[in-house]
């Protein structure tokens, strides 16, 4: 949480401001309504996509017809099961189509590798926090042993916030 | 609220805050007639995954880098003009309109970007999904902490009165 003292990002539940070491407990516990859901909802809640998964050892262009056909923007590379790197249409633009080389290169050169993940029992929060941050539009949701669970989207979030607490889809 | 929380109200933030209080992605602004590869060295110069396209001053298009997957995908080169692969009279926002309506026609229409019209060129950029949810995550807690150090700081002048 963000300390009101100095806006230092302390870990959640921290008792005392890491940087300035004033305290932090109780600070939490006034909230509205859409601040109780995003802490106390699970990412699960937000019923994430099923990932689409590529092994890092397809090429390129394998990996960007394979986004094509799905109509996604974001695959997920695995390696023995495990999530190994994000590859997204951005990585296309910046990385790769300032040569056409480099669509028959392997789709591990061009992923980001080691990506930052949220887990099914992560809360809400916490997810938007880690995208809003990192600066991701895509989050990919692991299990234990870092397979590919889901994947959640800023779109997901917005949706989430905006149907629940601003009553988006009413007439008026 | 009677229980003294603190009421934070999405709906309010949305509908009264408007997209000239957002910060806007600037994207780049293209003729038809330049290329698919113009488009695509233009969007990767400021790492931006869309370009609008202007005639006249006016709003004519706009290309994303789906549409540029798209092409990879079915083999095309990019020699081609940005006016054949392009989106053709995009949905648009003004300045004025409020953040409610840019959600709701992001959310009827499953669009992640829209572009803002008015002002003296073509456009004058895009509200995308991550730009709106950067907006809420910095207005959420803001309620929260500035409510929190309020209390602290009552607190502390009660104590040293």
């Amino acid at each position: 949480m963000i300390c009101p003292h100095c806006g230092h990002d302390n870990i959640p539940g921290a008792d005392a401001c890491e940087a300035c070491l004033q305290p932090l407990s109780g600070l939490d516990l006034p909230a509205s309504e859409l601040e109780r859901a995003i802490t106390e909802h699970y990412v699960r809640t937000l019923v994430p996509k099923k990932p689409v998964t590529v092994p890092s050892t397809v090429t390129v262009q394998d990996a960007i017809d394979t986004m094509v056909d799905n109509r996604i923007g974001c695959l997920l590379v695995e390696e023995d099961g495990q999530i190994t790197g994000v590859f997204t249409e951005r990585d296309v633009l910046n990385r790769v189509l300032s040569d056409r080389a480099n669509l028959a290169s392997s789709v591990s050169e061009f992923m980001t590798a080691s990506p930052e993940t949220v887990s099914f029992t992560d809360s809400i929060a916490y997810a938007m926090h880690a995208m809003s941050v990192g600066g991701y539009r895509h989050l990919p949701v692991a299990g234990e042993a870092g397979d590919a669970l889901g994947i959640i989207s800023a779109r997901d979030l917005l949706r989430y916030l905006s149907i629940r607490f601003a009553d988006i889809r009413d007439a008026s | 609220m009677s229980d003294g929380s603190v009421e934070f109200d999405l709906r309010r933030l949305l509908s009264e805050t408007h997209v000239s209080e957002l910060t806007l992605t600037v994207v780049p602004l293209l003729s038809p007639d330049q290329t698919l590869e113009a488009a695509a060295a233009a969007m990767r110069e400021v790492s931006h995954g869309s370009a609008l396209i202007c005639q006249d001053d006016q709003l004519v298009g706009i290309i994303t880098e789906r549409d540029l997957l798209r092409l990879v995908s079915k083999r095309t080169s990019f020699d081609s003009p940005v006016s054949e692969s392009m989106t053709s009279n995009p949905k648009t926002l003004s300045s004025d309109d409020a953040l409610l309506d840019a959600v709701r026609l992001m959310d009827g229409g499953g669009y992640r970007r829209l572009p803002v019209v008015g002002g003296d060129a073509c456009a004058v950029g895009i509200v995308d999904v991550k730009t709106i949810m950067t907006y809420v995550v910095e207005h959420v807690p803001a309620t929260v902490y500035n409510q929190a150090s309020h209390a602290l700081l009552s607190v502390r002048r009660a104590e040293g009165a």
